[in-house]
């Protein structure tokens, strides 16, 4: 049996099979449907947050604006322009990323708490201009009557139809990191992250490269906002504040910034408790603190080295060898 | 190949590299000492594009290179080495080394994709390890490692870069002395291909691999020659000895 867990031919069909199979277990449950949804959008957020802050260390504080101007993208071209939700979703997350290497040009030069400052103050103008610029966003009370997407003649109405296209993009987007962290890009932007001077010693343009995984990271958060403004058929500016950039960080630092599987166990954790957490307002964003200081203090490399512990295998660490004698 | 001429900086008053001409030449091993702050290091910054000069100029095989950015020089083939080994401590020797082919990485989507790629950089990291005969240690994690062959893995992943001119900054820090043998050997080996700017404490890898040396005191350069010359030079032996030994002598 192990060894048929083990057999990576396998995992990726079998994983698919289970991926299509599961949904249909759960048909008529709304309520396990929709956290499975909630569940699906935080894994692309996150996987792209991932990619910034976890691989090239660049400590963003806008992946909301991102997210949200994908939002804002798809709530605009298929209401107000008539476009087609699979024409304007890529257009979202192309946009979102041609907003990062604006403001990633500028900021690459500097490092930590630079970076941080720039990309908060981008998130809060972008919060702003959704609540001022009344005519084309809705302004504070939100966007209404966001079209569902159509595909071939047929809408997506329930949960349960949502939950093929959350899959599949939620899919791409694990497949991509996955593959990205494992190559040679995935190492170099690790250590870009470790020690740029280093990197840069050795003949890698730092800034080129970190402008991409700001590229790369905010493309997947632009394509969640769009899936989100798709699916919740309703936006508001209420959705896109640093509150939501904190708790993206939160789930990110408890699955242990670099570790995929640490990201995927972290993103259900939390999705699951969310609504648990929200009973605790407002004192949940004091909970959300705490747990990354007890997390950064007491275990740094996230759930992802206890999951990597408790499965018996090395997943983002290379395997401890024994000290020579 | 290198050519430097009237290289300066000065950070707030101290004028830490002063007017410093040197030149190496394809093939030879060029040593660079003095005692400690004389500007070795800064030297080594200035030429690898870490700091910018205030004064003078760099060229390499012919190319005006001042003021180039660290990794457009490393492109052009000088790759240095740092005094304390910037290591990635959390990964394995072969994982280390291999990054000097990914530094090297095109933004194609033929080199980031295939995994076929992928083995060949193996093939290339493996190299350069045997030639710093860290073969046997290639699964090890590098925070694991003695000082002395952190040096060795830094060491190997330049080669992958497969540079024409090596700046080495104290390599035989933390070697005992038949580390420092076999680092002396390998260094050796390496000038058959790459020219070394080597920056050295331990006179004896000093006097017997270098070709030429040039001598710093207090951001100047006082001496210049070969071992031979540099060794009998009365302003080196002064300035880096210590007046006493002259005394005694």
């Amino acid at each position: 049996m192990s060894a048929i867990l083990r057999d990576r031919r396998l995992t990726l069909p079998a994983g698919a099979a289970l991926l299509v199979v599961l949904p249909l277990l759960l048909r008529g449950q709304e309520y396990l449907l929709r956290l499975c949804n909630e569940l699906l959008l935080n894994v692309v957020v996150i996987l792209g947050f991932l990619i910034i802050l976890g691989l090239t260390k660049q400590f963003s504080l806008g992946q909301v604006a991102f997210y949200g101007i994908g939002a804002y993208t798809v709530a605009l071209l298929t209401a107000s322009a008539g476009w087609n939700f699979f024409l304007a979703l890529p257009v979202a997350g192309l946009l979102a990323g041609a907003l990062a290497i604006l403001v990633g040009i500028p900021c690459v030069r500097f490092e930590g708490p630079w970076f941080a400052l720039v990309t908060f103050a981008f998130a809060e103008i972008v919060r702003i201009l959704m609540i001022r610029w009344k005519g084309v966003t809705g302004g504070a009370q939100g966007f209404y009557n966001i079209p569902r997407p159509t595909l071939g003649g047929v809408q997506l109405t329930g949960e349960f139809h949502y939950i093929y296209l959350f899959l599949l993009v939620a899919g791409v987007a694990v497949a991509l990191t996955v593959h990205l962290r494992l190559s040679p890009l995935g190492r170099l932007w690790l250590a870009i992250g470790d020690a740029p001077h280093m990197v840069a010693a050795m003949g890698t343009n730092v800034a080129l490269h970190r402008i991409l995984a700001f590229f790369i990271g905010s493309v997947l958060a632009g394509l969640a906002g769009g899936l989100f403004a798709g699916y919740a058929t309703f936006i508001s500016p209420e959705s896109f504040t640093i509150n939501h950039t904190i708790y993206f960080l939160t789930i990110l630092v408890v699955g242990g910034l670099e570790s995929i599987p640490g990201a995927l166990l972290s993103v259900a954790v939390f999705t699951l408790l969310s609504n648990y957490l929200l009973a605790f307002y407002p004192w949940d964003l004091l909970l959300q603190g705490l747990t990354i200081v007890l997390f950064m203090n007491f275990l740094p490399r996230g759930l992802g080295s206890l999951a990597a512990r408790l499965l018996g295998t090395a997943d983002s660490q290379p395997r401890t060898v024994a000290k020579k004698a | 190949m290198l050519e430097v001429s009237g290289l300066s900086i000065s950070f707030g008053g101290l004028r830490a590299v002063d007017q410093v001409d040197l030149a190496v030449s394809p093939g030879t091993i060029h040593g660079l000492i003095g005692p400690n702050g004389s500007g070795k290091t800064t030297l080594l910054n200035l030429i690898s594009g870490f700091y910018p000069p205030s004064a003078g100029w760099v060229r390499f095989l012919g190319n005006d290179i001042t003021g180039e950015s660290p990794h457009a020089i490393a492109r052009r083939g000088i790759v240095r080495t740092f005094q304390t080994a910037a290591l990635q401590e959390e990964r394995t020797v072969l994982e280390n080394v291999l990054l000097g082919v990914h530094c090297h990485l095109r933004l194609l989507a033929a080199d980031v994709l295939l995994p076929r790629r992928w083995e060949e950089d193996r093939g290339r990291a493996e190299s350069s390890l045997a030639f710093v005969g860290l073969e046997s240690l290639r699964h090890e994690l590098v925070k694991n490692l003695p000082v002395g062959l952190r040096h060795l893995v830094e060491i190997a992943r330049a080669l992958t870069t497969r540079p024409r001119l090596l700046l080495l900054d104290e390599p035989s820090t933390g070697l005992n002395p038949a580390e420092t043998g076999e680092l002396m050997q390998m260094i050796q080996r390496v000038r058959e291909t790459v020219a070394v700017l080597l920056v050295e404490h331990n006179m004896k890898v000093i006097m017997n691999i270098c070709d030429a040396i040039t001598v710093l005191d207090s951001g100047r350069k006082i001496a210049e020659g070969s071992p031979t010359e540099v060794r009998r030079n009365p302003a080196v032996i002064e300035s880096y000895l210590g007046r006493q030994v002259v005394d005694h002598a």
